[in-house]
């Protein structure tokens, strides 16, 4: 078209800027339609020339995507012999094809005689030797040849009459070159005309960044209040590190509604220019980690992400079962599981009823057979469609009413997967792990942000802010240690190269003249201008960018803010009042049936633990760590002994085994011990570990009878022994560790502990191991001792109380009871706790360390109820330095 | 050395340009103030401004520096010449530097980024960036400040290798058997060791023979005999031995065990070899008790060897010779103990190692060393996985990019300037590795090629060993006059701008006494420095010591709280400071200045997760995240914003354990159960979580938590201002830590709450603050406070593998210790080494000591609790010995021995906590505010009309998308060249390009043919059929293809874009889409019909626009060229 007009951009955010611009021009022109301002990027219009004259003019070479090239230099670089001198290949990847791009745009040659050729540059010539190489034999054309191709082909490119240049404030060389040639085919290429605005400039010394970003945000409120036709600019140079402030600030000045009902946000006036990767996303999370689950084990924690998520079939419906069976996994204490265990446990006889999400499992199962039906190694193009099938089998993403949000979501995520099948021009068959990890990374890479409509108040970044046009414009962070900004040459390119062929930013004085007239062109695009800077960041003192020196003079005063952020706001209708609530309700007449003897210890240990655990049931999210816990080990150490007494019955027996006869047993029984829980939790028992295990219990035991070998004569008349019994209207059910039956024909009772005991734990005002005592007062054979067996490494031995002195060995009498008062003190000790806990008492009151191991910090508000530094008596391990 | 006093010769040297220095600045130097000259100096000398680089020890510090550089240029552009000497001098150097940027061009008030001044950090950084390859890297990775997650991760993958089958997991089975099995501990213990690999990865990563190690176990045992043996007074020997036989016999029968018994018949006096340690240690056993004192007469009883003369039946020469006996011995104890340093090395046989390890210690070693090497290159691989690395990585690296000594890097062809000097700031705390790369730095500098090394820190000062500074370093090197190849001259500085003349008296009088006699490079210890004051002012009183006794430290807060009050009242501008060595000992002092209403700075002190509004906000996010967290639900519906009694809560949930109260809230007939304000309550609550629910995983983390919080009223129901800060605190890390709008471990977020501090009080001036002393270091208050002197501190903890290098004349040896087995005593190595950290860590608690005191301008205040014992009747005092008291003890005691009560009155320590009983939560009727109105859009515009979505993605969907815009792309081009020229024959003819185009648009092999065969049909078709002919005609005016227009439709502004545009002869405006969609099968019609319907919105939406184009009247219509299908209908 003879009188057509391309306007040429250097970015994307720009051309839309513009577009924006053109239509709110044509509706104050009283216009309800027109046609569209032919408006893009210079890349964008660069792969336009080339598909036409690719179509018309059957130009044979195949032009790359971005990603397809990064994926190609990729591929060089991990045949080379660098390969091991690099820590990963992708980033790596991704500098050098910037470096070739900036030596094509600035017709560096790759590289000039002369020039000291470090190990970096070396490589980099290395590489490209292969890389053009690969172009040439494919016949690709990558975006750093491509204007070149065009240049070459200048006459033939249906291009409109008037080119039109906004924004650019630095032109490549090879750019030059194509507009020149543009120029001597008669096109008008002409730069837009940007006449200076700037009436007013004034700097803002803020005292922090906070109040920096606060202030901006409302001036920026106050402008539009008084013209809502103003357009209005944020720039800053560090838009990347403080995203989230800014976000947090500008909703809270410019919408406040939106703090409060985050989804109340209808059109808001502002917007801030920043994607954030597309793997943030909640909805992309899923995704990826649905695909994730062919890999042989899952990481519990992943798991656990998958039955809280919205976007798989049934969250809705199975929404407690699925919270609750996390919670169930995590009780278990393993970090991984295969799906084979899952289907297991999900199964499992102890698994309640409620934690049984069965759609779930099904779904799984269902992922499975198409998963194993897959071939080992396939192409990208054909992984792709497994992993969008697989998507759709979880009725991902199973929300109706999409916003528009999660709509552009998805359609990125679409394109991800369509990247994805495209990335390899060669379509070479990769493993399911590359092609899951390929994705991933294509996905954690692609800046996303979904589009709004056009605002009168934009935050954008320095970069590709050039070429905008405001009423009023707001410079943050204008400071010396932001503006200019410190940027590294490409260290691929010799420095002399970079400055010798006049590659903006090769120096520092380069980079400072850009600043310059960069923040000049900025000046000039407002009609009024602020430029600010916190005068303190953290603990550091900071100072204004000199460059903004000139105006330093006239200040923008800082003003209050007048309208108070809805957190202040919130914060001063504060009205408190107090209450007593010490107590719940009681124990209801009769019969409760209860836990075991924990109740007893919570409750000696503070009574709002034991209304919490006892009456609301309250228990927590299990942190998982890896191999088995304490408990799980002393577990497993109680299920040894109790087969090794079943076999041996009393002690004659045992002193009748020869050593190897001793070993032979001791052998049988922890492996038993070993095979029934590693049935349970295979991959907590994978091999080597069980064969330590063994190891571990096999010692232990040896050890331990030699203790039980000294003792005198006894018999075990029962072990690990369940018994419900009644105490004070308490059903409890209790499991003994070992009954012994001694010479006099009375009994003792054992409890086995695995962790630090004392029998210091049974004074009256620190009682808090009742188990024993329990089971001492509510047993009615005639017992003379009750024990400990601590079979703690180091420190194995009996510990407890004895009516007698042989009865074991080390445990003396006790001097101030006798065995009836004894037996009487506990009693009333444990009629007391029955008590409190019966009435209902809900004390906080907790013996000196009870609250280091507890998790109920948060219900019973300990924190707020003592002074706060006594942290280190709630804490565990507090530090000194 | 110069003399150390009279230092203005001293700085005037240190600005010498072409010679490189090693300066010890003590407290108050105005060390900074010698940098920022040498500096200027050396900027007036270079060609370019990053030929000089410094390095300081902060951030802050860097920054700092660097506004006083840039200010002194300022200064001397626009000032007169000031008329104090000390700034006329820098202003005379600023001057100079000022020439030589107006010749150079720098300009570098305008860049002031071209002054490197850095943190070792950065450094290493940006070399790593620079020398991609050299330092192995490739591109940089992304720096992680807080590495533990990591680490966790590799010591997890690492201890998996267990499984693995391959040569190392023998060694990890031996370790893991060592430690019972325990591998959550094995796992801390690594990821313990994994931040500090800097230091052990070089001795890990060396073979190690178990002959050489043992041989420098030998070196050091024999080292340590030859000490103690030249200390034994020669003739001292016979009596010695005479007294081992005489009591090792009257053992031997009782106790042939006994160390003495084993040398009863002892032949000569032991030498300083090896072989001889047994005996020399039953000479100990002599001569020591079991705690290391000194026999006293009174104890040589049976027990070690001296039967009682008075014994009843015993003959008369028996008797004598017990008594001779007896008496030799009190007069041998008499003598050696007038032995300088006899007692000190009888005192390390007690420690002393065997010269050999057993079996089973030596598989250890080798197993741990396996481990950790293979813990390191988990680390490497997690690293490359994740593209991150932490800072011992990234200095690792940057060292290695250096090069080696006999290949070092040749930096000035890398970089485009060359490092002609470097300054480096607290040198006394640099790291080994940090060390090395200095030297690295320096390798190829020679004697007189103009560069320069400038090396200023206070060993004194040092007290970052837990952070790997090694004192030691700055010892060596001053002594040495050498680092790595440069040669250094060794300078001191000895006045003290800061201190009253009183203080700096005070300090020198003290310190000579606290700080050992000499310097020791293997042990950290620095000898005192003297200082002088630079104010020569005469005041008095200016230290203070306030002896307290015992343990209640209620009366030391009391104590402290009247000091600060009547200091405040006498010099109401004065700075105060409270210095404490943890932030633990300030535990009554904060609540006593609370109480007395006295404001302040904590900095640092509380921890974050201790306050009410963070647990509230902790139990928010978990019942969020994990519906069926109980403890979570039942927290967030008794916290103040909701506020329910436990009476209500168990009637909501006792029923079934297995409900969530997610649920339970959902339940109208419970509620409605519960009492009315209680059920209000519980239902406003109910309502705000349900709405939010509905919306879960649709936006961050951080803004669902924190938009629910303010509308449950979480601010409303905050004690203060600070609270607000701390919570926004919190949310700044919930967006930190959250991924994919969640958490990926629960335990991350715990374990970042638990890294936090609470912010400081708003409200309060910076002229009172408290703070640990480490955060102190650099500051300078008018008057310090330092309480809980008398606090004992906590030893370290275990760590899994013990190193010791000994640099001696001949060898440099090396002896690891691993870990002790569980259940087990240390072993004697292991032990030996511990022993020599914690006297490396005493050393540096003296400095601790002296930092403190030293941050006094005018007065000092010492607080600190001494113990009372019970001597025979008499009350002592004497202070614990892991406190700081002790070491000021020699300078204190007095003062202690002079108010020391005379009776014990324990009241013991009080360490019970007062928990209040009231519950707090929001009046009932709570309302939200009314919150200022949104700014809101009143016409939208936006880019793109919302495209089609292809729900179900599939990949034949996505071929048969491009095989569309082939079509389109095709008809265009047969529209723009005109349909005349084309013909069946032609459409063969452009097979290649159509193949070119559908290649380009990325259509795969497998399905190209079909492609191909599709978009021929659809164009063959196209110019065969009627209705396309007549749509492509060139007799239609105002045609368009690929027509893009913009307008107003529904209130928002869109965008179109028209396959074809044109007015038929009849006047008539159309619109025509055209539609590749397949259909097989009969009912042909009723499937465009369908598609009619389905485009009819978007189509008329096109029309509307158009319409204000012109006046035509406008018809819309979609052709389907595959089918030859055709839809038209009149715009309505
Ligand atoms: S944290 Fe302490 S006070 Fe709270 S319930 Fe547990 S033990 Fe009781």
């Amino acid at each position: 078209m003879p009188d057509s007009k391309t306007i040429i951009t250097p970015s994307r955010r720009l051309s839309r800027y513009l577009r924006f611009q053109h239509a709110n021009e044509q509706l104050r022109q009283g216009k309800h339609a027109w046609q569209t301002l032919d408006c893009l990027p210079w890349s964008a219009w660069c792969r336009r020339l080339y598909a036409d004259l690719q179509l018309q003019q059957k130009q044979p070479q195949r032009l790359l995507s971005a990603t397809q090239q990064e994926w190609i230099w990729q591929g060089i670089i991990k045949r080379s012999r660098y390969r091991d001198k690099l820590l990963q290949v992708n980033s790596t990847a991704r500098q050098v094809m910037q470096a070739y791009q900036l030596c094509q745009q600035w017709s560096i040659p790759i590289f000039p005689e002369g020039v000291y050729l470090s190990e970096d540059a070396l490589a980099f010539r290395s590489w490209v030797d292969s890389y053009e190489e690969l172009k040439q034999k494919n016949q690709w054309l990558d975006d750093a040849t491509l204007e070149t191709c065009l240049r070459d082909n200048i006459d033939k490119l249906d291009i409109a009459a008037e080119i039109v240049l906004q924004g650019f404030d630095e032109v490549t060389l090879q750019q030059q070159q194509m507009l020149n040639a543009l120029s001597e085919q008669g096109h008008v290429v002409t730069e837009a005309d940007v006449t200076s605005r700037n009436k007013s400039v004034a700097v803002h010394a803020a005292a922090d960044k906070r109040s920096e970003i606060q202030m901006a945000a409302y001036w920026a409120r106050t402008r539009l209040q008084e013209n809502p036709a103003a357009s209005i600019g944020i720039i800053t140079p560090r838009l990347r590190h403080h995203r989230d402030q800014v976000l947090s600030i500008f909703t809270a000045i410019l919408s406040p509604g939106a703090v409060v009902q985050p989804r109340s946000l209808s059109a808001p006036s502002w917007s801030v220019a920043l994607g954030k990767s597309l793997a943030d996303y909640p909805m992309v999370d899923t995704a990826l980690a649905l695909i994730a689950l062919g890999r042989r084990r899952i990481a519990i924690q992943e798991l656990g992400k998958l039955l809280h998520s919205r976007f798989i079939k049934g969250a809705e419906q199975e929404l407690s079962a699925r919270a609750m069976f996390d919670m169930w996994l995590r009780q278990l204490g393993v970090e991984e599981l295969s799906l084979r265990s899952l289907y297991r446990l999900s199964e499992a006889d102890r698994l309640d009823l409620a934690c049984r999400c069965e759609q779930f499992i099904q779904l799984l199962k269902d992922f499975e057979i198409s998963f194993l039906s897959q071939a080992r190694s396939q192409t990208l193009r054909q992984w792709a469609i497994n992993f969008s099938q697989w998507l759709t089998l979880f009725g991902w993403p199973a929300t109706t009413g999409l916003n528009s949000d999660e709509h552009q979501t998805l359609l990125a995520w679409q394109d991800c997967l369509s990247e994805l099948g495209q990335l390899d021009p060669a379509g070479k068959k990769v493993s399911y792990t590359e092609a899951c990890s390929l994705l991933r990374r294509l996905v954690k890479d692609k800046h996303f942000q979904p589009e709004t409509a056009e605002t009168p108040i934009q935050v954008t970044g320095m970069t590709g802010s050039a070429g905008m046009q405001f009423d009023h414009l707001w410079i943050l962070d204008m400071q010396d240690d932001y503006w200019p900004e410190q940027s590294v040459p490409n260290a691929f390119i010799p420095g002399s190269c970079l400055q010798e062929y006049n590659v903006p930013g090769a120096t520092a004085e380069r980079r400072l003249s850009h600043a310059r007239s960069l923040l000049e062109q900025l000046r000039q695009s407002a009609g009024e201008v602020i430029v600010s800077y916190a005068m303190q960041e953290g603990d550091r003192e900071c100072r204004p960018s000199p460059l903004i020196k000139p105006w330093l003079e006239s200040r923008y005063p800082a003003r209050p803010v007048e309208i108070a952020m809805p957190a202040e706001l919130i914060f001063e209708t504060s009205a408190l009042e107090s209450f007593t609530d010490n107590e719940g309700p009681p124990v209801a007449a009769g019969k409760l049936a209860t836990g075991g003897s924990s109740l007893f210890r919570d409750q000696s240990l503070c009574a709002f633990r034991a209304f919490a655990r006892h009456r609301l049931h309250a228990s927590s999210l299990q942190t998982i760590d890896i191999g088995l816990s304490a408990a799980q080990r002393g577990i497993l150490t109680h299920l040894a002994l109790q087969y090794l007494w079943q076999r041996l019955r009393d002690q004659e027996q045992l002193l009748y085994l020869s050593e190897k006869e001793r070993s032979t047993l001791i052998h049988s029984v922890v492996s038993e011990a070993i095979k029934f829980h590693a049935a349970k939790l295979p991959e907590v028992f994978s091999d080597r570990f069980s064969e330590l295990e063994q190891l571990r219990l096999e010692q232990l035991l040896e050890q331990w009878l030699q203790i039980e070998r000294e003792r005198s004569p006894f018999k075990v008349v029962a072990t690990e022994d369940w018994q419900t019994v009644e105490f004070h209207d308490l059903e409890l059910r209790l499991c003994v560790d070992r009954i012994d039956e001694l010479v006099d024909g009375r009994y003792m009772i054992v409890d086995y502990k695995t962790g630090p005991v004392s029998k210091s734990n049974w004074n009256p005002e620190n009682f808090i191991e009742p188990q024993l005592p329990l089971y001492a007062v509510t047993e009615n054979r005639e017992i003379a001792a009750v024990a400990f067996a601590s079979l703690k490494p180091g420190n194995l031995k009996y510990t407890g109380e004895a009516d007698g002195e042989d009865i074991l060995p080390g445990v003396k009498p006790d001097e101030t009871l006798t065995w009836p008062e004894r037996m009487a003190a506990w009693r009333v000790q444990l009629q007391g706790l029955a008590n409190d806990f019966r009435k209902g008492m809900a004390t906080v009151d907790p013996l000196v360390t009870a609250c280091r191991q507890c998790d109920l910090h948060t219900l019973c508000r300990i924190h707020e109820r003592t002074a706060t530094l006594d942290s280190e008596l709630l804490m565990e391990g507090d530090d000194n330095g | 050395m110069v003399d150390a006093i009279h230092d203005q010769s001293v700085r005037e040297q240190a600005l010498q340009a072409d010679a490189s220095f090693i300066i010890q600045a003590p407290a108050g130097s105005g060390k900074t103030g010698l940098l920022i000259k040498r500096y200027l100096r050396l900027l007036s000398l270079v060609d370019a401004p990053e030929e000089i680089t410094a390095i300081t020890f902060t951030r802050k510090a860097a920054a700092e520096m660097q506004g006083r550089i840039l200010q002194a240029l300022v200064r001397a552009v626009e000032g007169e010449q000031p008329g104090n000497e000390h700034e006329r001098e820098t202003w005379t150097l600023a001057r100079a530097a000022l020439a030589r940027d107006k010749v150079r061009g720098w300009d570098i008030i305008s860049n002031p980024g071209r002054l490197r001044i850095q943190t070792i950090d950065a450094l290493c950084a940006s070399l790593t960036k620079r020398l991609p390859l050299l330092s192995q890297l490739g591109s940089q990775p992304e720096i992680v400040e807080d590495a533990r997650p990591l680490y966790e991760q590799a010591a997890a993958s690492t201890l998996a290798e267990l499984e693995a089958g391959e040569g190392w997991s023998e060694a990890i089975a031996n370790l893991v058997f060592h430690l019972d099995n325990d591998l959550p501990r094995i796992k801390r213990l690594i990821v313990d060791m994994l931040f500090k690999r800097d230091q052990w990865m070089p001795y890990v990563l060396q073979e190690h023979d178990r002959n050489n190690m043992e041989q420098a176990l030998g070196r050091l045992v024999e080292e340590q005999l030859e000490i103690l043996r030249r200390r034994f007074p020669a003739e001292q020997e016979q009596t010695c031995l005479a007294l081992l036989h005489y009591t090792g016999n009257n053992l031997l029968a009782a106790n042939p065990q006994h160390p003495l018994a084993q040398v009863a018949d002892l032949k000569a006096f032991p030498t300083a070899s090896a072989a001889d340690v047994s005996t020399w240690q039953a000479i100990r056993e002599l001569l020591l008790t079991r705690d290391n004192r000194w026999r006293s007469p009174r104890g040589l009883n049976i027990k070690c060897g001296f039967p009682a003369p008075s014994e009843k039946g015993l003959d008369a020469a028996d008797r004598d010779k017990r008594q001779a006996m007896k008496l030799a011995m009190e007069n041998l104890l008499h003598d050696l103990q007038e032995v300088d340093g006899l007692h000190s090395a009888l005192d390390v046989l007690s420690i002393l190692p065997a010269a050999e390890f057993t079996d089973a210690e030596w598989r250890i070693v080798n197993a741990l060393t396996e481990l950790l090497r293979l813990a390191a290159v988990q680390l490497n691989l997690l690293f490359a996985e994740r593209n991150q690395m932490d800072f011992i990585g990234i200095a690792e690296k940057a060292v290695l990019a250096l090069g080696t000594d006999d290949n070092p890097t040749e930096l000035a062809r890398h970089l485009d300037y060359q490092l002609r000097h470097l300054l480096v700031d607290e040198f006394q705390d640099v790291s080994v590795s940090q060390a090395r790369l200095i030297k690295a730095l320096t390798r190829e500098w020679s004697l007189d090629d103009g560069r320069s090394l400038f090396l200023v820190g206070d060993p004194m000062q040092s007290i970052y060993r837990f952070r790997e500074a090694d004192v030691s370093i700055f010892i060596r090197t001053f002594h040495d006059g050498y680092l790595g190849q440069v040669p250094l001259t060794a300078l001191k500085l000895g006045m003290n701008f800061r201190s009253r003349q009183a203080l700096v008296d005070w300090f020198n009088e003290c310190f000579q006494k606290v700080f050992p006699a000499q310097d020791n490079v293997s042990k950290g210890a620095v000898a005192y420095s003297q200082s002088q004051a630079f104010q020569q002012e005469n005041t008095n009183d200016d230290v203070t010591v306030y002896p307290l006794y015992g343990r209640d430290f209620k009366d030391e807060a009391d104590k402290v709280t009247t000091l600060v009050a009547e200091i405040q009242a006498s010099n109401p501008d004065d700075s105060i400071a409270i210095l404490v060595r943890g932030r633990t000992h300030l535990r009554e002092i904060v609540p006593g200045l609370r109480a007395a209403g006295l404001r302040f700075q904590a900095l640092d002190i509380e921890r974050l997760h201790t306050q009410a509004a963070i647990q509230d906000l902790l139990a928010l996010t978990r019942a969020w995240l994990y519906p069926a967290d109980r403890v979570a639900w039942l927290a967030c519906l008794r916290a103040p914003w909701c506020g329910l009694s436990l009476a209500s809560l168990y009637q909501l949930c006792h029923a079934d354990k297995n409900r969530l109260l997610l649920d339970c809230l959902r339940d109208s007939e419970l509620l409605k159960q519960l009492q009315d304000d209680e059920r209000q309550r519980a239902e406003r609550t109910s309502s705000i979580l349900n709405k939010a629910w509905q919306e879960r995983q649709r936006s961050t983390l951080r803004v669902a938590i924190e938009s629910l919080w303010y509308q449950l009223g979480g601010p409303a129901t905050l004690a203060n201002h600070n609270d607000l800060e701390n919570c926004r605190t919190f949310f700044q890390l919930l967006e930190q830590i959250e991924s994919g709008g969640g958490i990926a471990r629960l335990e991350e977020l715990v374990q970042a709450v638990d890294e936090l501090y609470a912010s400081p009080d708003e409200l309060a001036g910076s002229q009172f603050q408290l703070m640990t002393i480490h955060k102190a270091k650099g500051l300078e208050f008018d008057h310090v406070i330092l309480p809980g002197l008398g606090r004992a501190t906590r030893g370290s903890s275990d760590e899994l593998l013990a190193w010791l290098l000994r640099e001696t004349e001949q060898f440099e040896d090396l002896i690891l210790a691993p870990i002790r087995e569980a259940g087990a005593e240390p072993s004697a190595i292991y032990s030996y080494i511990n022993a020599t950290r914690k006297e490396k860590q005493r050393y540096e608690d003296q400095r601790l000591l002296y930092v403190a005191c030293t941050r006094s301008r005018k007065t000092l205040h010492l607080l600190g609790h001494a113990r009372l014992k019970d001597n025979d009747g008499e009350v002592v005092c004497e202070p614990d010995s892991r406190s700081l008291l002790a070491y000021l003890w020699p300078v204190v005691a007095s003062v202690y021995e002079q108010y020391c009560p005379a009776q014990i009155t324990e009241p013991g320590e009080n360490n019970g906590i007062t928990i209040s009983l009231v519950n707090k939560r929001l009046q009932p009727g709570w309302k939200l505010p009314e919150l200022p109105a949104d700014m809101t859009l009143t016409t939208a515009i936006v880019d793109d009309m919302q495209p089609e979505l292809l729900i179900e993605y599939e990949w034949a969907g996505e071929t048969i998308k491009h095989i569309g815009s082939a079509v389109h792309r095709i008809i265009q081009w047969i529209a723009e060249e005109g349909l005349a020229a084309w013909s069946p024959q032609r459409v063969k003819q452009e097979q290649g390009s159509f193949l070119a185009l559908l290649t380009q648009l990325g259509v795969p092999g497998e399905d190209m043919e079909q492609s191909l065969a599709q978009v021929s049909q659809a164009i063959s078709q196209l110019i065969d059929d009627e209705r396309g002919r007549w749509i492509l005609s060139d007799a239609h005016h105002d045609a368009h293809n690929e027509y893009s227009i913009s307008g107003l439709h529904d209130g928002k502004v869109i965008n179109a874009i028209l396959d074809r545009t044109f007015i038929d002869d009849k006047g008539v405006r159309w619109v025509i889409d055209y539609k590749t969609s397949r259909h097989e099968g009969k009912d042909m019609e009723t499937f465009l019909d369908r598609e009619q319907e389905r485009y009819q919105q978007q189509l008329e939406a096109y029309g509307s626009l158009l319409r204000h184009m012109g006046d035509e009247p406008v018809r819309l219509a979609l052709y389907f060229p595959l089918l030859q299908g055709w839809r038209e209908w009149a715009m309505p």
